[in-house]
């Protein structure tokens, strides 16, 4: 299924196979999805937040808030056996905009605002105009327990304080 | 004819003297009558005066009563229509910035670049009159308005555990708008 106007919204999603996936709800956002949470949005300023993590719209921030999903860095968006994998966007301020995640099909699935989830096959589909660039992956094992940690590890602020020169408090 | 000239003669022997010349005994009868009639007709209009008077300045205020009532009422009506108006003007004025939010926002996620745009600014400068539309488009899931709302009122019902979970949110709005009669 195809919809005239998500791609006037989204010019490059035209370019390759999408369908929408669900109905429109306000009730999450992409970066809830991201985290495969459907009944709250996710959004350092005004709305769920991981404890403990910066309320700041920056890469690093979000680095963090996932990291508390028991996510770490990686180089690309390439669909990679035992893992799965998100994509932050970010605009020419390099602030982040949107989340996408990786299903097991390769393809991606993203929450487009207040609008529908749609699963499309690139992530250069939602590229350009509001979303900027993909430009962070992060990935997990599968095999991980979904459930939130509910606060980063030792180990993965060490590596974000040293990569972001980050403050964030474990206390 | 001759009778009548008799008690004429008989008459004249009475006769009255005055500044004014000479009368008989009857004229003088007459002018007490007529002056009588006279003093009747003067008290009779004066009574009627009074009593015009008594009524008109009854009639007089029964009718500016009546005419203050009417006027209350017409300015009651024309007040409610001019709130009605008011608030109609209001209403469509939200909706026409709200609709112009939705289509410009919808297909973002950032909260922040949502309650930044200018449409959505705007429905916070219309103020505390907006807070029962706001409320009751919350009702209708028609859009993120809480940010707004804790702009115009300056105050948060909202658990921070509860961010972001959307019917939780709207309900401790609602229940604030209920607590304040606002709904």
């Amino acid at each position: 299924m195809s919809s005239a106007y998500l791609e006037a919204i989204f010019h490059h999603l035209r370019d390759d196979i999408y369908r929408i996936t669900s109905p429109r709800t306000q009730n999450y956002n992409c970066i809830a999805w991201a985290a495969d949470e459907t009944h709250r949005k996710w959004w350092p300023i005004g709305a769920h937040w991981p404890p403990n993590v910066p309320r700041e719209e920056t890469v690093a921030a979000f680095i963090l808030a996932f990291a508390t999903r028991n996510y770490e860095l990686c180089d690309n968006g390439a669909l990679e056996k035992g893992y799965e994998k998100v994509a932050i966007y970010v605009d020419p301020s390099q602030t982040p905009t949107h989340m996408a995640r990786q299903l097991s099909s390769g393809r991606w699935t993203s929450k487009l605002g207040d609008l529908e989830d749609i699963e499309h096959q690139t992530l250069q589909q939602l590229e350009e105009g509001s979303y900027g660039h993909a430009i962070q992956y992060l990935k997990r094992p599968i095999a991980v327990d979904r459930k939130p940690s509910g606060c980063l590890t030792v180990a993965a602020l060490s590596l974000f304080r040293s990569m972001w020169g980050l403050r964030v408090s474990t206390a | 004819m001759e009778g009548s000239l008799r008690r004429l003669s008989l008459g004249e022997s009475k006769v009255e003297r005055s500044t004014e010349g000479i009368s008989t005994v009857k004229e003088g009868w007459l002018q007490i009558a007529e002056q009588k009639k006279a003093k009747q007709a003067r008290e009779a209009l004066e009574y009627a005066r009074g009593l015009s008077e008594t009524i008109e300045a009854k009639v007089k205020m029964v009718i500016e009563a009546r005419a203050r009532q009417i006027a209350e009422q017409l300015l009651a009506i024309h007040r409610k229509q001019w709130e009605a108006t008011q608030a109609k003007s209001l209403e469509l004025r939200f909706q026409s910035l709200a609709d112009q939010w939705r289509k410009d926002t919808a297909h973002l996620s950032s909260v922040t670049k949502q309650v930044m745009h200018p449409s959505y600014q705007r429905i916070i400068g219309l103020g505390p009159a907006v807070l029962p539309i706001l409320l009751q488009e919350l009702r209708k899931e028609s859009g993120y308005w809480f940010w707004a709302l804790n702009a115009i009122t300056g105050e948060d019902p909202i658990r921070p555990e509860d961010l972001g979970d959307v019917p939780r949110m709207t309900e401790a709005w609602l229940n604030w708008g209920k607590q304040r009669r606002l709904i």
